[in-house]
């Protein structure tokens, strides 16, 4: 082991020799590399659905294409709006809402160039005007729009309307609130949806030319081929076209554009909600929120750097160092081709702020060395010889932190993993190549040296006379402090059983945002903004069109809208349909309102509501009647709530849709939506917590005993290095602050950061014990040499994490503050609470040893 | 004629030879209109329908498709047989089976199309109606991908017309006629325009595309199997492909005859109530079949 140690560090030490050597080539190199790389950065992408968040052969993910590819996509923009004369229902904001209505559907109508509007997007516009409805008088069905052109003028019609519309089922708390304050506008698109097969037929197809006719011709035969593929098999699940962040951004600009025009915001305020606002509110935010945290770190690096080195250049390096390493990382994720989350800003920080710290240990044994008086060239190779192993080593325990993360089997966190780590490597590497180069044009020391005697002395004076007066606490109060952080750690593990697992993407936008106000209006006045998909598959064609399993499909909805009044708010189906339908057959008697108990009836039934209304009959079940779909709209709910739920629809499925499996021997009954997307990914995040963090805590172990050398020691550094987990644990539970995908990543990043401490601590140490032999001098030594750079790393640590306070994402707030609490409880852990242990051990070692030397 | 009828159905698959020489695409597409269908006809059809992929640049259907078989009679009435009656039943699937329709279309523009569905489980007769006045009819036809505006026949002053090409299309001479609404025919179609290829010797649509309110290709509509029966032609098969909800519908003239005798008590609603009735007249036609 001592070898490779004599190895690397031989190694390292060269560093300076070949790149000054290769002067011209390395920087050619450099900005070759770095040219490729900026040429990556156009390809980046960024993605934060749902479904990204799973692996392509995962159950719930495979459910939920299923869903899409039968019944097409599920993404809305739901727009709320509030009518300003109190009544939704009124000429004024009916005419609005048409208006709109109008407008998004006839786009290509109004616009120059229809064949780039982002409404290309748009399959549907439903609203209260355009609801499908189907009235019967006496001998008479009418299929018809609710509304349609008909406007109604007088106050009576008004009332008429409202009493009309109150009696359909599914209109009420969707096409308008009870109160009929708030109405409701949906428009359906096909983000996520659109089969790649399809492409090819979708797009410009606007002006069709004779030309272009012979081209398709070739795709639709006259005749077509017999089945070839089922959409039950397996083997049929298209793949879809993936929806950009910025096509999101662009759709919701082109909506607010209408909603913003006053013929309609005179009559209407808008509260749009779904996963399009959602989106476009996320990557909106995310960039100013990207650019306002690469700007704080910067900020704090280049107000760090200069406090502790008072020289332009001594900023100025290291900043474009880091700059370059996110340039770096930025090319790497954009050439490999894999969207980003909005964890791309905690890949920022981390280059940024980890990145720096191999700048400072470097820069300040270089500065140190030029106040011994060694010249520019023998103080940078001192500095490698010194400094360069330790940088490697904490890049290499960071990144192990970070790579843990690759076993969690949620895509985000993985790539997140990857393209960290090699941030942290980038930086590593570019810091140890470039720096020298660097430092032969311009470096701090030059003029300064000349001009002062000791321009060290004063600047590092209150930092280390800070930093002084703990070097002795350690072991002198070691029956203190050992006890003290022992009830510390022991409450916080209390308090860490107190975590709970929960996501919300909702919740953890900050209050007082309007898109959060829009979905809490919403689930108060409408129809909730939650929704969970049951599939039933009785595999069997026409399966759907047994009276009986209608009926179980039925109770199945009453069974959950009277169990949890208060968390679903509609349920719709086939069954829905076809009682309304037999109840139009019965001149609207309400008696009627019921499955028809025979077969044939009940055939016929929906053979009327397939011919009156074929698009709602497409959304609700498979054109053959063997698939089909229970939609349930709920409240937003957080997991917790979401799993109590879901698991009443298991159970219940269990007792009472399991026994027609006598019947339909190939029924399956699965949930998708999103839901049991959402409670899958807590499921994940709950196991892989422990798995992920106790491998990273595995192998640092090892690379601690390695690098000390000693396995008594090595055991000894672990245990202040646990603390931090404990910490961030331990305040999630005592403070409420759930555990999520933005505060999974605190474990990972603080056992990898949190562990360069120790490791330049007991560097020092290890040398300083071989070299005297005295316990008390050793520990000393080894504050005073190493205390500054730990302090001063960790400071710019966790006051970086803190910039991420300012996000409107609770979950990366609670992120910073965790991150911050938790590095700085290793930092003090590290300076204390090491050293006592430490004592104890090593007296207990050589408990003959009693001299004891006083420092000064 | 107008609306939603059997006949219009026809008007679809039946057309009338003429000869072709240079004209203006109004005149082209007048003779396609006023083409010979027979007074009365009888046709046995099957729809089937299916949900589709595109692989490979072909169209392959991904599940079962789902087949409805069924029997019409049509008429035409008045002096220049401009308005006609039918009735359809449904012989297959079982479940479905006696559902009838009756159906009066009217030559008069402002007179809406009468349409009866009988029920037989229920044993009701409803009458039908599918949309608002002034607004583009709902619902589709037996649940297929044909709508009502498919079906029926088109009134030539409704449209106006631009000849946008000449191309081979099946192996025929064709003109590429593309139809546009007028304003107030518009408001009541689902389809902002549409391009035709018209057989130039024979004076049949051989394809039609359709562009949806918004402009963009909403159905393509072939029709092939084109044979001569009874000095009238017909064209037994049509595929609808509704590019929108990836669906294709297959209209097959199993067997047809025309220019039998009807009573004209057949296109009452007792056809639809009273089985016995309705399948003794049948049977009568059934028989014109032979001449096929």
């Amino acid at each position: 082991m001592a070898n490779i140690r004599v190895r690397l560090n031989r190694y390292f030490e060269n560093i300076p020799y070949v790149v000054r050597s290769n002067r011209w080539k390395t920087w050619i190199g450099f900005i070759l590399l770095t040219v490729f790389m900026v040429a990556g950065v156009g390809r980046f992408k960024l993605d934060i659905s749902m479904v990204s968040f799973f692996k392509e052969k995962e159950p719930v993910k495979l459910a939920y294409d299923r869903f899409r590819a039968v019944f097409g996509g599920d993404e809305i923009v739901y727009i709320v709006y509030e009518a300003k004369d109190g009544n939704v229902f009124s000429p004024h904001s009916l005419k609005a809402v048409r208006g709109i209505q109008d407008e998004l559907l006839n786009f290509r109508l109004l616009t120059k160039s229809p064949e780039t509007s982002p409404f290309n997007r748009i399959t549907d516009v439903i609203t209260i005007i355009n609801a499908s409805y189907l009235e019967s008088d006496r001998d008479t069905l009418i299929s018809r729009d609710f509304i349609g052109d008909g406007l109604p003028k007088t106050e009576a019609e008004v009332r008429g309307l409202q009493q009309l519309a109150l009696k359909q089922k599914d209109y009420p708390k969707r096409y308008f609130s009870t109160d009929f304050r708030y109405g409701g506008l949906i428009i359906k698109t096909d983000f996520n949806a659109v089969p790649i097969d399809a492409l090819q037929n979708s797009g410009s197809n606007g002006n069709l030319t004779v030309d272009d006719e012979p081209e398709f011709e070739k795709i639709t035969d006259t005749e077509a081929d017999i089945i070839s593929t089922d959409i039950y098999s397996e083997d049929y699940l298209p793949k879809f076209e993936k929806t950009q962040m910025k096509e999101y951004l662009s759709f919701m600009k082109e909506i607010s554009v209408i909603l913003d025009k006053p013929e309609y915001s005179d009559h209407l305020a808008f509260y749009p909600v779904g996963n399009p606002p959602l989106m476009s509110y996320a990557f909106k935010n995310m960039m100013s929120e990207m650019g306002m945290i690469m700007l704080g770190v910067l900020l704090l690096i280049i107000g760090v750097m200069w406090i502790l080195f008072r020289s332009f250049s001594a900023v100025l390096w290291p900043v474009l160092i880091v700059a370059f390493s996110l340039v770096w990382v930025m090319g790497t994720i954009g050439w490999s081709g894999l969207a980003m989350t909005e964890m791309y800003n905690v890949i920022v920080f981390l280059v940024l702020a980890v990145g720096i710290a191999d700048a400072i240990h470097i820069l300040s044994g270089y500065i140190y060395y030029r106040n011994q008086s060694l010249s520019h060239s023998d103080a940078v190779l001192a500095v490698y010889k010194k400094s360069c192993l330790a940088c490697f080593l904490t890049s290499i325990t960071t990144s192990i932190g970070l790579l843990s993360m690759v076993l969690v089997p949620i895509i985000p966190l993985q790539r997140f993993a990857v393209f960290a780590a090699s941030g942290v490597i980038y930086a590593f590497v570019l810091t140890v190549v470039l720096l020298p180069l660097m430092l032969d044009i311009w470096n701090p020391v030059s003029k300064k040296k000349a001009e002062k005697i000791s321009p060290s002395g004063s600047r590092t004076h209150f930092i280390q006379q800070f930093i002084r007066r703990f070097e002795t606490i350690g072991f002198r109060f070691p029956r203190i402090i050992i006890p003290i952080f022992t009830v510390v750690a022991l409450i916080l593990i209390i308090g860490s059983t107190n975590v709970r697992v929960e996501s919300n993407a909702i919740e953890n936008l900050k209050d007082g945002i309007p898109l959060k106000n829009a979905y809490n209006l919403v689930d108060r006045f409408m129809g909730g903004t939650g929704n969970l998909e049951i599939l039933v598959d009785t595999g069997k064609t026409n399966g759907l069109k047994d009276p009986i399993v209608l009926k179980a499909i039925d109770d199945l909805q009453t069974y959950l809208q009277s169990s949890f009044p208060d968390l679903v708010v509609k349920t719709f189906s086939l069954a829905d349909m076809a009682k309304d339908s037999f109840k139009a057959l019965h001149a609207g008697d309400l008696e009627k309102h019921i499955i028809p108990e025979d077969e044939i009836t009940l055939a016929q039934t929906l053979f009327m509501f397939e011919s009156a209304n074929p698009k709602d009959r497409r959304q609700l079940v498979s054109d053959d009647y063997r698939l089909a779909r229970i939609g349930i709209n709920s409240k937003n709910l957080g997991s917790i709530k979401g799993l109590k739920l879901m698991n009443a629809v298991d159970s219940y499925i269990e007792r009472n849709l399991k026994p027609l499996v006598a019947t339909y021997p190939d029924l399956t009954i699965t949930t998708t939506g999103q839901l049991p997307l959402q409670l899958k990914l807590m499921d994940y995040i709950s196991w892989s917590q422990v798995r992920s963090f106790g491998i990273a805590l595995t192998v640092i172990s090892i690379i601690l005993l390695l690098v000390l050398g000693c396995i008594r020691i090595g055991l000894v550094a672990i245990i202040p290095n646990l603390l931090p987990i404990v910490t961030a644990f331990g305040v999630m539970g005592i403070f409420d602050m759930p555990l999520d995908v933005h505060t999974l990543l605190v474990v990972p990043i603080v056992i990898g950061i949190a562990v360069d401490d120790t490791i330049h601590f007991l560097t020092h140490f290890r040398l300083e014990m071989q070299a005297s032999g005295d316990l008390k001098q050793s520990i000393i030594r080894s504050y005073r040499e190493a205390g500054q750079a730990i302090v001063f790393t960790s400071l710019v640590l966790a006051f970086g994490f803190l910039v991420f306070l300012f996000s409107s994402n609770k979950g990366f707030s609670y992120f910073g503050i965790l991150s911050a609490v938790s590095i700085l409880t290793a930092t003090i852990a590290d300076l204390l609470l090491l050293p006592a242990l430490l004592f104890v051990v090593e007296r207990n070692r050589q408990h003959s040893e009693k001299a004891v030397v006083q420092p000064d | 004629m107008k609306a939603f009828t059997t006949a219009s159905l026809s008007t679809l698959l039946i057309m009338t030879t003429s000869l072709s020489f240079a004209q203006p695409p109004r005149e082209i597409m007048k003779k396609v209109n006023e083409r010979k269908d027979g007074t009365t006809q009888f046709s046995k059809i099957e729809l089937s329908t299916c949900r589709y992929t595109v692989a490979n640049r072909k169209i392959k259907c991904i599940e079962k498709s789902r087949v409805k078989i069924m029997e019409s009679v049509r008429k035409d009435f008045g002096p220049a047989e401009q308005d006609s009656k039918s009735v359809i039943t449904i012989l297959e699937p079982a479940g479905e089976r006696g559902i009838g329709f009756l159906q009066f279309d009217w030559d008069d523009p402002d007179r809406e199309t009468d349409q009866w569905m009988y029920f037989s489980a229920l044993g009701k007769v409803k009458r039908i109606i599918s949309g608002n006045e002034d607004e583009p009819k709902t619902g589709s036809f037996f649940g297929t991908e044909i709508t009502y505006e498919d079906i029926e026949a088109r009134h030539l002053d409704d449209y106006t017309y631009k000849l946008i090409g000449r191309e081979v299309y099946q192996e025929r001479d064709c003109w590429v006629i593309q139809s546009t609404p007028t304003p107030e025919r518009l408001k009541k179609s689902n389809y902002s325009k549409s391009i035709n290829w018209i057989d130039k010797e024979r004076y049949l649509t051989l394809k039609s595309i359709l562009f949806n309110q918004q402009g963009r290709r909403l159905k393509r509509i072939t029709n092939s199997e084109i044979k001569k029966i009874n000095e009238i032609w017909v064209m037994r098969n049509m595929l609808v492909n509704n590019l929108e909800t990836k669906r294709l519908t297959t209209f097959r003239l199993l067997s047809t005859a025309f220019d039998f005798k009807v009573d004209d008590q057949f296109f009452t609603q007792r056809t639809l109530t009273d089985s016995v009735f309705r399948e003794q007249n049948l049977k009568q036609y059934r028989l014109s079949l032979g001449s096929r």
